[in-house]
């Protein structure tokens, strides 16, 4: 079947990078997740300066405000973001397909991965994302069967007579 | 099957979803399904807000507007009602009945075994940074 897979990479690419950084708040986290309508957003090394490439250190997802920051009554004010992100990231390079995303996430129950060009972030699908990319690569399936049998039938009827 | 009710506090309840991992869990009062709370609520509703979560309760910060599916629904129906509306839970009834809530997850879960399909564990996704 010749219908190429969307990468991860390709996903991300015409969207601005979102990110916070350790030093951050819980609250300021919480309101830029809000504004930007995502569940969960990569996080860079307090270091951080415009223009510099910074290590990511983590990541950091509505799940965690409610289970390490409210259900432990933690002030999200006077909280950093580094305080209770999730340090072991799992990340794809730009270049995997949507499906091999589907399969980490599903694998390790996770519903955002990061995405790397070398050790820079370009990104973060979601499993929206990837569902998306999912029945687009399903209807162009489709569309290219549905394509080959309208061949088919041609070919069938020309040759006849 | 897992609940709260609208006059729990929202610390209650989130220590409630926290302890059985649940994203989202129905509210009920009197024994009627009144909303559905979500981990996403929480965030946008009580934590940007700068809302007490001993002080504020589930009612104030729930979903009222509930849409649910009725238990002889198919899982490729529930995946499509949770695509069009967004969201990653829906509370399941028979007839007026609450008889459980169905994720995004389990449905997938369902979806893969429905076909056939064994999810190879990729060995060359990379892990970046170690625990400290």
């Amino acid at each position: 079947m010749n219908v190429r897979e969307k990468t991860v990479g390709e996903i991300v690419r015409d969207r601005p990078v979102y990110f916070v950084v350790a030093s951050d708040s819980v609250l300021q986290a919480a309101r830029y997740m809000a504004e930007q309508q995502i569940g969960a957003v990569p996080v860079l090394d307090e270091s951080y300066q415009p223009d510099t490439l910074v290590d990511q250190v983590g990541i950091f997802s509505e799940r965690d405000v409610m289970t390490r920051v409210v259900a432990r009554r933690l002030d999200p004010a006077s909280t950093r973001v580094g305080e209770v992100m999730t340090r072991k990231v799992a990340v794809l390079s730009e270049d995997r397909t949507y499906r091999d995303a589907l399969a980490v996430m599903e694998q390790l129950h996770i519903r955002h991965l990061p995405v790397l060009v070398g050790r820079r972030i370009v990104g973060c699908v979601s499993i929206r994302d990837l569902r998306e990319a999912e029945a687009e690569t399903k209807e162009a399936q489709i569309q290219f069967l549905d394509d080959y049998i309208d061949r088919m039938e041609e070919f069938a009827w020309g040759g006849a007579g | 099957m897992y609940v709260v009710q609208r006059n729990d506090s929202v610390l209650d309840a989130v220590r409630y979803m926290t302890q059985y991992q649940v994203g989202a869990v129905p509210v009920l009062a009197e024994g009627d399904i009144v909303g559905i709370m979500s981990e996403r609520d929480v965030m946008i509703r009580v934590v940007t807000q700068e809302l007490n979560p001993a002080l504020t309760k589930v009612g104030e910060v729930m979903t009222r507007e509930v849409a649910v599916l009725g238990e002889d629904c198919t899982c490729e129906c529930a995946l499509a009602v949770m695509t069009r509306l967004h969201v990653r839970h829906l509370p399941v009834v028979a007839g007026k009945w609450l008889v459980g809530c169905v994720s995004l997850r389990e449905l997938r879960e369902a979806e893969i075994k429905a076909n056939g399909a064994d999810i190879e564990f990729l060995g060359d996704w990379s892990e970046q940074m170690e625990e400290v």
